[in-house]
């Protein structure tokens, strides 16, 4: 892969972008490729926007990329998506979880949750929509929806020449190792290709 | 330099790239190398390739603009965050003015408890209280009662020397100590008084209690900000007291590994519930009005309480586990 590629991982703090972002950088760098990753965190554990950015290829310069750069945008919740859209490469590729969540400022009466986030990132980008929420609720925890939204990612780019299932057993903690391969499985599934 | 000299010779001309300030370019300049740098490369944001391309080259990345607009996201103390108690208490008071300082309790500032006016820098809790003071006092505004706060951690690290510059210099001000046993924002490193070293070694631990003691603090007052009660009637008292007064919440953060939070879960009484949202004033996340009744989000809810006890109909309650 002579291009580097660049994926941006977004979502609210706790919803486990950074871990999904780990499982990533572990992978690509087992394949031997030049991996720069770059997150936001300290806000992470207190319900703000996050973001983790991981850029790959023969040889990556920068450990971070700017506004109409990105290959992928992985959005862990819809709004989040939108906030993000401006980073994508035009006709770029969005893995979007149908979740919504209400931000303190909504909570408290002073703003209204965005209509029609998912129709206007449908409109310009080349999206896979899923709901990783209710799918990892069925597998038994909603806490392994990052790594349903994983294996949507893994499928829509086409990533399968690493042995993703290893990696993810060798990253998540071992009581959780099952959980996240039936995770990652089922978010593969999810994506229509 | 010796290399950079060497490189410029090379060159037809020197471009500097740096984040920030235009350090390198700055002694650069100065050991009479000629070069190009933030005039160009420009002082906003942090850099990426994108922007450098387009501030040198006028190369504009092309953009999507999918016309839906995201509001705003803002951080807010956790669920169970022993801030919240101190920070709802001090937002019922509009006569206070309270100066803050850097780590989560800088949340304490946005909505919905706006209960901070200022935050400059580590240290400025209690400095620029102090300031805010003498300027009241100076200006004969006696209306006005002034607090400077900060976290432990961030009190050893630059808030002893406001502490005694308040007692020494006669200052009206309260200084209050949020002490969550922990270094939280930045990711729950130890300090001096956690009693471990940052290389894990045992160390004695600093009080900061005795500090202020040998400032000259007659009435240190050490209360749980999550008894709103208490926390309260810690601020009175400390607003009357006739010797210096100041304050110390103490309650650890929720994150810390060795905590155990296994208090419950609250939960809403639908029937109780006027739909008053009154429980959104405490700024949690867990809390929220659906259908025009108050909800408590089970898998964030810690059972810390704080919205049960400023509910004025009893319908939020503590589930035991």
């Amino acid at each position: 892969m002579k291009t580097a590629k660049s994926a941006l991982l977004v979502g609210v703090g706790g919803q486990g972008a950074i871990l999904t972002g780990k499982v990533l950088v572990n992978g690509l760098m087992k394949a031997g490729y030049d991996v720069k990753m770059s997150e936001v965190h300290g806000m992470s554990q207190r319900g703000g926007s996050v973001s983790t950015q991981v850029h790959w290829g023969e040889k990556v310069y920068s450990p971070v990329i700017g506004k109409g750069a990105a290959d992928i945008v992985v959005a862990f919740e819809k709004m989040e998506a939108v906030r993000y859209a401006d980073y994508l490469k035009p006709h770029g590729i969005a893995v979007i979880n149908d979740y919504e969540m209400a931000s303190s400022s909504i909570a408290a009466g002073l703003c209204q949750y965005p209509e029609g986030c998912l129709e206007a990132m449908e409109k310009h980008f080349r999206c896979h929509v899923l709901k990783a929420g209710e799918i990892a609720q069925s597998l038994g925890s909603a806490k392994c929806m990052n790594i349903v939204l994983f294996g949507s990612m893994v499928k829509a780019l086409d990533m399968d020449n690493i042995d993703w299932e290893t990696v993810i057993a060798e990253t998540v903690p071992e009581k959780f190792r099952e959980l996240n391969l039936r995770a990652y499985r089922a978010g593969r599934d999810a994506v229509n290709k | 330099m010796k290399l950079i000299r060497e490189f410029a010779s090379k060159m037809d001309k020197l471009y500097v790239i740096e984040e920030l300030d235009g350090f390198m370019e700055e002694q650069i300049r100065a050991a009479g190398i000629d070069c190009v740098g933030k005039e160009l490369t420009g002082k906003l944001y942090e850099l990426n390739p994108q922007l450098l391309r387009e501030r040198i080259f006028g190369q504009k990345q092309e953009t999507v603009d999918v016309g839906v607009a995201a509001v705003s996201r803002p951080p807010a103390l956790c669920p169970g965050c022993p801030h919240r108690g101190f920070f709802y208490t001090m937002s019922k008071h509009k006569d206070f003015v309270i100066a803050g300082d850097i780590g989560c309790y800088t949340l304490g500032g946005s909505a919905p408890l706006h209960a901070l006016d200022s935050v400059v820098c580590m240290g400025g809790g209690f400095t620029v209280a102090m300031g805010m003071a003498k300027a009241f006092e100076l200006t004969g505004q006696t209306d006005k009662k002034v607090f400077g706060v900060m976290g432990d951690s961030t009190f050893f690290h630059s808030g002893m020397t406001g502490a005694a510059e308040i007692i020494y210099n006669k200052g009206s001000v309260i200084p209050v100590a949020l002490d969550n046993s922990i270094t939280g924002m930045t990711g729950h490193q130890d300090n001096p008084g956690s009693g471990c070293t940052l290389q894990g070694d045992m160390a004695e631990s600093l009080k900061i209690e005795d500090i202020l003691a040998s400032c000259g603090y007659k009435n240190i007052i050490i209360v749980d900000p999550q008894d709103l009660t208490a926390m309260e009637k810690a601020v009175q008292d400390a607003l009357a007291s006739a010797e210096p007064a100041a304050i110390i919440t103490r309650r650890p953060c929720l994150l810390i590994k060795r905590i155990k939070h296994d208090a419950g879960k609250c939960g809403v009484d639908q029937e109780k519930c006027i739909g008053c949202k009154k429980c959104l004033s405490v700024g949690c996340p867990a809390v929220m009005v659906e259908n025009k009744k108050a909800r408590i989000d089970p898998n964030q809810c810690v059972g810390c309480t704080v919205c049960a006890q400023v509910c004025p109909k009893s319908a939020i309650a503590r589930k035991e586990n």
